[in-house]
């Protein structure tokens, strides 16, 4: 355990030169403050939110943006403001556990087959190729309507269908890194293995796995919001995509009602993919100097 | 190695896969809780039925056999193209899936036509002058559309070309009682938004890619000896760079065709297509097992014929690949 820590506490004393370089890219600091903005928003809703989000105002319906309701209502009379502002947390929460759950699996799956090679590699290989032929969404369809629709359970399920191209990237850079050497000259120093795995190859092959995580966060929130726009979703709990299915009953009546949620759902999405870029960017010209 | 045993290769490793498809998919039913018997039932308890009906059914519907023997029998069954009835529909469900198999498939094709065509085109033109206007309007307004939920933009769509400018239908495939020349013209038009809808989200990751792949081919050696050779900029472009930055892409393409089936089912359930996603969506709502296995099978054998094809026509465009 001490050994992660360790590498942890080196690729945090580099952070400082990434910073520099990521700051130099307006559109992805932009997006950091979005992200910061809206998390914020989910973290406070209860005091921010001028309304409860489920409380039906049934002589209000469909009210376009006023003063009273600066998004309008729904068709049940319910604020929208407050509804996106309550559906923030739901984004935050799917993206981040299911981007843990694959970084988890991925990244022990990658480490095994990369590093150890022959047997190991060629099941786990096997293994993440079939999860590539199956289409995927329907799996999670499949099991959504087999396992009942609770939010933990969608989580769960997009986690498992998206860790193998984790573990792909993190096997790829274990592979090329093995026969570098600086790890031959920690073989040759009598390493041991969790010293080399941990402390040699692991932090330089997280570089574009931090790369490839942002990027799953905003698909995260997009299948979880193609989920519930299908009414697939927990029905407990208020989702971005959850509205637009509300949306759908009184298509054209009101265009304020299926604007704002997925307006915001792209915002969300787009500010995740843009910092995945910037991050990209602002690591490729160290990588550039390792090699 | 020549190319028909590259097909057969990849005709047994797509078998192989299939036959996983279908244990996976008895698996998963498998899996579920409750068993048949209390589907079957409808909900009500064993206790109420006469000693021996139980078995009798378990008996008839091979429910008593061991698990491998079940599963021997639905590969069968499988193969026979026997899928047993629709319980909402009343249809068996092999016929309810082919009859709506083709709608989908032009849908998709149409959208996947789309996506291709105007990324591939876009992302060239944007590598010949990288980080130019062009360049940046396009690369951001591909960003942006990857960003969006689609099946969101295919509901603005609605609301703004069908319901406020009433240019172009919402919903559904054709007009009502449409012959001939009309038919052809409605279902048309009735395709414009959905395959715009499904097209729009697929041109950004095939432009990134097209104008990333142009520029790595731009910086290589070759290319500098052709530039220097004085060949027209034509010829080096389009005929050398071109070329070489599309085999990438292939399998890029084909890893892709997974995506572009989702994304029917969401447009298919917007516009009101009647295509299998949206049988498969219905078919989840009311709970309807045997339909759900027979499509998630057809998808699957969808995809494993892309993904067998793309690795073909790969090797057929790159003989390197044949050795």
């Amino acid at each position: 355990m001490s050994l992660l820590k360790e590498s942890l506490l080196e690729t945090l004393l580099s952070f400082k030169d990434f910073s520099r370089r990521f700051v130099r890219h307006k559109f992805a600091v932009l997006s950091v403050c979005i992200v910061f903005g809206l998390a914020l928003l989910a973290v406070f809703a209860d005091i921010i939110s001028p309304y409860p989000p489920l409380e039906q105002d049934l002589l209000h319906r469909y009210a376009a943006p006023n003063v009273l309701h600066l998004f309008g209502t729904d068709r049940f009379g319910r604020d929208i403001l407050s509804r996106i502002i309550y559906g923030a947390r739901t984004s935050f929460y799917v993206g981040f556990s299911v981007v843990a759950i694959c970084l988890l699996m991925g990244v022990t799956v990658g480490c095994v087959s990369g590093y150890f090679g022959g047997m190991p590699d060629e099941l786990l290989m096997r293994t993440v190729d079939v999860f590539l032929v199956l289409p995927t969404f329907f799996l999670v369809l499949v099991a959504v309507a087999l396992f009942g629709s609770s939010l933990f359970n969608v989580v769960i399920i997009i986690g498992v269908t998206s860790w193998p191209t984790i573990a792909r990237l993190i096997r790829a850079e274990f592979l090329s890194l093995r026969e570098r050497d600086f790890v031959k000259a920690a073989i040759v120093s009598r390493a041991s293995r969790s010293y080399i795995i941990f402390r040699e190859i692991l932090p330089n092959a997280m570089y574009s796995t931090v790369v490839q995580s942002t990027l799953e966060i905003g698909s995260a929130i997009l299948t979880e919001a193609a989920l519930s726009f299908l009414g697939l979703g927990d029905p407990r709990i208020v989702s971005w995509g959850q509205m637009l299915n509300d949306a759908m009953y009184g298509l054209g009546q009101a265009w304020w009602d299926p604007l704002f949620p997925g307006l915001f759902i792209g915002i969300l999405v787009l500010a995740f993919n843009v910092i995945g870029d910037g991050i990209n960017d602002a690591l490729n010209p160290y990588l550039r100097e390792l090699k | 190695m020549s190319l028909t045993s590259i097909i057969a290769k990849k005709a047994a490793v797509g078998f192989i896969l299939f036959i996983i498809t279908i244990a996976v998919n008895f698996t998963l039913i498998h899996l579920a809780p409750g068993d048949p018997i209390t589907y079957l039932l409808a909900g009500q308890t064993a206790e109420g039925f006469p000693r021996g009906y139980i078995d009798e059914i378990k008996a008839k519907y091979g429910l008593d056999q061991p698990i491998p023997i079940q599963f021997l029998a639905y590969t069968g069954q499988v193969f026979r193209g026997d899928f047993g009835d629709s319980f909402y529909h009343g249809k068996p469900v092999l016929d309810l899936v082919l009859e709506r198999l083709p709608n989908t498939l032009i849908l998709t094709g149409v959208g996947f036509a789309i996506s291709v065509t105007f990324g591939l085109l876009l992302g060239v033109r944007c590598a010949k002058k990288p980080y130019s206007k062009f360049d940046n309007f396009f690369s951001i307004f591909s960003l942006i559309f990857w960003s969006l939920p689609f099946f969101w933009v295919g509901i603005m769509f609605i609301i703004t070309f069908s319901i406020y400018y009433k240019l172009l239908p919402a919903q559904g495939m054709v007009d009502v009682g449409a012959q001939g020349f009309e038919y052809l013209a409605s279902y048309l038009r009735h395709l414009t938004l959905p395959a715009i809808t499904l097209g729009l989200g697929g041109i950004a990751i095939y432009l990134r890619l097209a104008r990333a792949s142009m520029l790595e081919q731009l910086n290589l050696d070759y290319i500098k000896t052709a530039w220097a050779k004085g060949c027209s900029f034509t010829e080096v472009f389009y005929g050398h760079a071109f070329k070489n930055a599309l085999l990438p892409l292939i399998t890029i393409i084909a890893l892709r065709m997974r995506f572009l089936i989702m994304g029917a089912l969401l447009v298919e359930t917007t516009f009101a297509w009647p295509g299998i996603g949206r049988l498969l969506y219905e078919s989840i709502r009311v709970r309807d097992y045997g339909l759900i296995q027979c499509i998630f099978i057809f998808y699957s054998i969808i995809t494993i014929v892309l993904s067998m094809a793309a690795d073909i026509a790969y090797a057929a465009v790159d003989p390197r690949l044949r050795k």
